[in-house]
C-alpha cells in the first residue's frame, strides 16, 4: 500500500461565470521512502497540488488516501516548509517552533527541550532567542526546517522551499538537507517537492514528476536511479535533463 | 482642590468608555472579518454609522436617559459614556476588519497545516498581530473621545437641569465668571493629561508594536513594563475562548435555515411595524414649524463646513510640502501635530467666543470647525506624503521636475487618495464641531449664529423637533457620503495607487 495517493484530483474555480480549471484529473502515487519532486512551469498548479496532497484545499473532484484512508482535512501526520517561510515576526526562533508543539499540547519542559534539539540540528543554535526579522533568508528557512521537523512527520511536503534565497545559501541548504535525508536519521518515510528548478529536482529525488500548465496535467515521470551526492556534469545527469525538457517541450507542443 | 476631582471624573469618563470601546471594536472586527455572510451587512452597517455626526444625536442620547433614569445624575453619565464610546468605535472596528482580511495568507495556511484551532489562532495568531492596529488607534482614539467628552460638557440642553462634574463643566463655569486664571488652568490640566498620555504610554507602546508588524527588518523593539503587566496580568487564554465563543455563536444561527427564515420574517415584522408607527407619529399634523426651517439651517451649515474643508486641505499644503523635503521633518511634524491635535480644542471655544464677542461670532465659527478638520486633513495628507516611493522623488530630482509643476503632476496625484480620506474625515469632524460652534450658552447670555447645529440645540426641548432636525441632518451628511465622496475616493484610489 503506497502511502500516498491522488486519484483523479481536479480543482477549478468559478470566476465570473467561467469554469477555470487549475489542475486536472492529477493521478499520484507516492511510496514509502521517496523523494519526489514536481516540477512545472507556473500555472501548472504544482503548489494546488501540494497543499490538496496535504490535506489544506478541498479537491472539486477526487480522492486522497493516505496509508490507504480518506483525507478530508489537514493531516496531521505532514508537515510542510513554505516558500516564504511563514514564520511569526513575534516570535523568537524557538518561540516558533515551540508554537506547533504546543498545538500537540506536548508540555513546556518538553517543548523547550525539541525545539532547542531541532534548532541544533539545523545548525542554528545561540540563535535561539533572536527574532525572524534579525535573521538572513537562509536563517529564517533553517528556521522552517525545524519547525516542520520537530513535530516528527511521516511524511514532509516542500513548497519550492529553496526559490527565495540567493543561489549559494540556496545550495549550501540543498546540500545540508540531503545530508539529512541520505543519514536516514530523520524520522520522515517520504518527501514530495515542488520546484520550478529542474537541476534542482535532479539533484534531490529518486522521481521526477512533471507537469504540463493551464490546467495542470501529469505529462511524464522519470526515476532516478544515481547515487547521492549527484554530480550535476555528468553524463548520466545531462541525459535526465534532456529527458525532463523534452516532456515539457512536448506537452508544449501538443497544445 | 476642585479642579482636581473635575478632571478625576473626565479622565474617568475616558478611561470607562475607551475599555468599552476596545471591547466592543475588537469583537465586530473579529465578527466582520471572519464570515463573509456577516461582512455584506456589518461593513457597510459601520460605514454608514461612521458618517453619522455623533454630536447630533448627544442631545437625543439624553433625552432618552435622562427619561429612563428620571432626571438623576447616572442617566447624564452613561450618556457622555455613550457619545465617547461612538466616536472611538468605528475607528478600531475598521482597523481590526483590516488587518484580518489583509492577514498574509501563507500564515494562514501554516495555522492550518499544523492543526491549529480557532481559539488557538485567535490567542496566538489574530490577538497579537492586532496589537499595531489596536495601539495606533488608541492613541487616536483616547484623542478623539477626549474631544467629545469636552464636547458634551459644553453643550448645554433646553431641558435638563443637571450638569455633571468635569473639566468642560469647570471651564465653562470660568468662562461665564470672567475667571481668566480658572480657565487657564483647565486649558492647562486638560493639556497636561493629553501630554503625559501620548508622551509617556502611547510613544513606547507603538515603538513596541513595530515587533508585531509584517516584513520588518532589523533589532526587535524591547518591551516596555506595561506590556509585561498586561500580557502577565490578562488571562489570554480565557479571552480568546470567549471570543472564539462569540464567533461560533454567530455562525450556529446560520446552521439552521428554517430557523433563520422565521427569526429573519419576525424581526422585520417587528422593525417594519415599529419604523411604520414612528413615521405615522412624524407626519402626523401639527407640523412642527421648525421643519420650515431646517433646508435654510442644512444650507448655510454646509456652506460653512465645505469652506473650512477646503480650507483645511489648502492650510495644510505647506506642512506637506516642508514634510516631503527630508525624511526626519515627517516625523517630527507628526509627533508635533499628534500631540496638539490631542488637546481638545473645543476647550478654546468657549474663551475665543467670550474674547471675539457676538458681532464675530461667524469668525469663531469658522475656526473652530477649522480646529474639528484641519488635523484631519494634515495627518492624513502627511500619511500620503510619506507613501511616496524615494525613487519617484529621486526620480524627479534627477530630470529636475520642480516647483509647480511637481506639485501637480507627481506630489497631488500620488496624495490624492490621502487627500480625499483627509478631507472626507474633516467634512465629519466639521460637521461634528458645527454642532458646537454654532451656539454657546454661558449662563444666562448665548451666542448663536443661524445654522443646523444651533437650530439643534434650540429644538432640544421638544422631542418631535429634535428628531426631524437630527434625522434630516443624518439622512443629508449618508446621502453626500456615500454619492459624492466614496465615488471620489474610489476614482482615486483606483487612479492613482502605486502597484507594480
Amino acid at each position: 500500500m503506497s502511502l500516498l495517493a491522488l486519484k483523479s484530483i481536479t480543482k477549478a474555480y468559478i470566476e465570473k461565470g467561467k469554469y477555470l480549471p487549475v489542475i486536472d484529473e492529477i493521478n499520484l502515487t507516492i511510496e514509502e521512502g521517496e523523494f519526489v519532486v514536481v516540477v512545472g512551469p507556473s500555472g501548472s498548479g504544482k503548489s494546488t497540488v501540494i497543499r490538496i496532497a496535504a490535506g489544506l484545499v478541498a479537491p472539486t473532484q477526487g480522492t486522497i488516501l493516505y496509508k490507504g484512508e480518506p483525507i478530508s482535512s489537514p493531516n496531521p501526520n505532514a508537515s510542510i516548509v513554505f516558500q516564504n517561510f511563514a514564520l511569526l515576526p513575534w516570535l523568537t526562533v524557538q518561540e516558533n517552533i515551540e508554537l506547533v508543539l504546543e498545538v500537540r499540547n506536548i508540555p513546556p519542559r518538553q517543548r523547550i527541550r525539541t525545539a532547542l534539539k531541532y534548532v541544533d540540528l539545523v545548525g542554528l543554535d545561540s540563535f535561539e532567542d533572536a527574532y525572524p526579522r534579525e535573521l538572513s533568508g537562509g536563517m529564517k528557512q533553517r528556521v522552517g526546517f525545524a519547525r516542520a521537523l520537530a513535530v516528527e512527520p511521516e511524511i514532509l511536503f516542500m513548497d519550492e522551499p529553496f526559490s527565495a534565497l540567493d543561489i549559494l545559501t540556496a545550495a549550501d541548504l540543498r546540500e545540508e538537507f540531503l545530508k539529512f535525508w541520505t543519514s536516514g536519521k530523520l524520522s520522515i518515510k517520504s518527501i514530495v517537492m515542488v520546484s520550478h528548478n529542474i537541476e534542482e529536482a535532479i539533484l534531490m529525488s529518486d522521481r521526477i514528476i512533471v507537469l504540463s500548465s493551464r490546467p495542470g496535467k501529469v505529462v511524464g515521470e522519470i526515476r532516478i536511479a544515481l547515487p547521492r551526492p549527484r554530480e550535476p556534469h555528468s553524463k548520466e545527469f545531462e541525459n535526465i535533463l534532456d529527458q525532463v525538457y523534452s516532456l515539457i517541450i512536448s506537452s508544449h507542443i501538443s497544445k | 482642590m476642585f479642579l482636581l476631582s473635575a478632571a478625576f471624573w473626565s479622565i474617568v469618563r475616558v478611561f470607562i468608555a475607551y475599555c468599552l470601546s476596545l471591547l466592543f471594536g475588537i469583537l465586530y472586527g473579529i465578527l466582520s472579518a471572519t464570515e463573509p455572510r456577516r461582512e455584506r451587512w456589518m461593513i457597510p452597517f459601520l460605514d454608514v454609522l461612521q458618517s453619522v455626526p455623533i454630536l447630533g444625536f448627544f442631545p437625543i442620547a439624553v433625552t432618552i436617559l435622562v427619561v429612563i433614569f428620571r432626571g438623576q445624575r447616572i442617566g447624564l453619565e452613561l450618556a457622555a459614556i455613550f457619545l465617547i464610546i461612538t466616536s472611538q468605535l468605528w475607528n478600531i472596528a475598521f482597523g481590526v476588519y483590516e488587518t484580518i482580511k489583509t492577514f498574509p495568507k501563507d500564515l494562514l495556511e501554516m495555522t492550518r497545516s499544523f492543526g491549529m484551532n480557532t481559539t488557538f489562532i485567535i490567542e496566538h495568531i489574530y490577538l497579537p498581530a492586532l496589537v499595531p492596529t489596536i495601539i495606533y488607534n488608541s492613541g487616536v482614539s483616547i484623542a478623539v473621545g477626549w474631544y467629545f467628552l469636552m464636547a458634551s460638557e459644553i453643550i448645554t440642553l433646553g431641558n435638563v437641569e443637571v450638569r455633571l462634574p468635569g473639566l468642560g463643566t469647570a471651564m465653562m463655569g470660568y468662562v461665564t465668571q470672567g475667571n481668566l486664571f480658572g480657565t487657564l488652568s483647565v486649558i492647562g490640566i486638560i493639556v497636561l493629561v493629553n501630554f503625559i498620555t501620548q508622551w509617556f504610554i502611547f510613544r513606547p507602546l507603538i515603538e513596541w508594536s513595530d515587533l508585531f508588524k509584517f516584513g520588518a527588518v532589523g533589532s526587535a523593539p524591547e518591551e516596555p513594563k506595561l506590556v509585561t503587566i498586561l500580557r502577565n496580568g490578562i488571562p489570554w487564554h480565557k479571552v480568546s475562548g470567549w471570543i472564539n465563543r462569540m464567533v461560533q455563536w454567530g455562525g450556529r444561527f446560520q446552521k439552521s435555515p428554517v430557523f433563520l427564515r422565521i427569526l429573519n420574517y419576525l424581526i422585520s415584522i417587528v422593525f417594519a411595524s415599529l419604523f411604520g408607527y414612528f413615521l405615522y407619529w412624524m407626519m402626523k399634523p401639527p407640523y412642527p414649524h421648525i421643519v420650515g426651517e431646517i433646508p435654510k439651517s442644512l444650507f448655510i451649515t454646509s456652506f460653512r463646513v465645505i469652506g473650512a474643508v477646503f480650507l483645511s486641505v489648502v492650510l495644510s499644503f505647506p506642512f506637506v510640502v516642508k514634510a516631503t523635503k527630508t525624511a526626519s521633518n515627517v516625523k517630527n511634524i507628526y509627533v508635533f501635530a499628534a500631540i496638539l491635535g490631542s488637546i481638545p480644542a473645543v476647550i478654546f471655544y468657549p474663551l475665543i467666543v467670550r474674547g471675539l464677542g457676538r458681532e464675530h461670532m461667524e469668525l469663531a465659527a469658522i475656526i473652530l470647525l477649522l480646529t474639528g478638520s484641519f488635523w484631519y486633513t494634515l495627518f492624513n495628507m502627511l500619511k500620503g506624503a510619506l507613501m511616496l516611493p524615494t525613487t519617484l522623488v529621486e526620480m524627479a530630482h534627477i530630470f529636475g521636475i520642480h516647483g509647480w509643476v511637481y506639485y501637480k503632476t507627481i506630489l497631488i496625484p500620488a496624495m490624492l487618495p490621502s487627500l480625499i480620506t483627509g478631507a472626507i474625515t474633516a467634512w465629519g469632524g466639521a460637521w461634528n464641531t458645527s454642532m458646537v460652534a454654532e451656539k454657546v450658552t454661558f449662563g444666562q447670555e448665548s451666542f448663536s449664529i443661524p445654522g443646523i447645529g444651533s437650530l439643534l440645540l434650540a429644538s432640544t426641548a421638544h422631542a418631535k423637533d429634535l428628531l426631524w432636525v437630527v434625522l434630516i441632518m443624518t439622512l443629508w451628511i449618508v446621502v453626500v457620503n456615500t454619492f459624492f465622496w466614496k465615488k471620489w475616493y474610489r476614482y482615486s484610489s483606483e487612479k492613482y495607487t502605486f502597484t507594480e
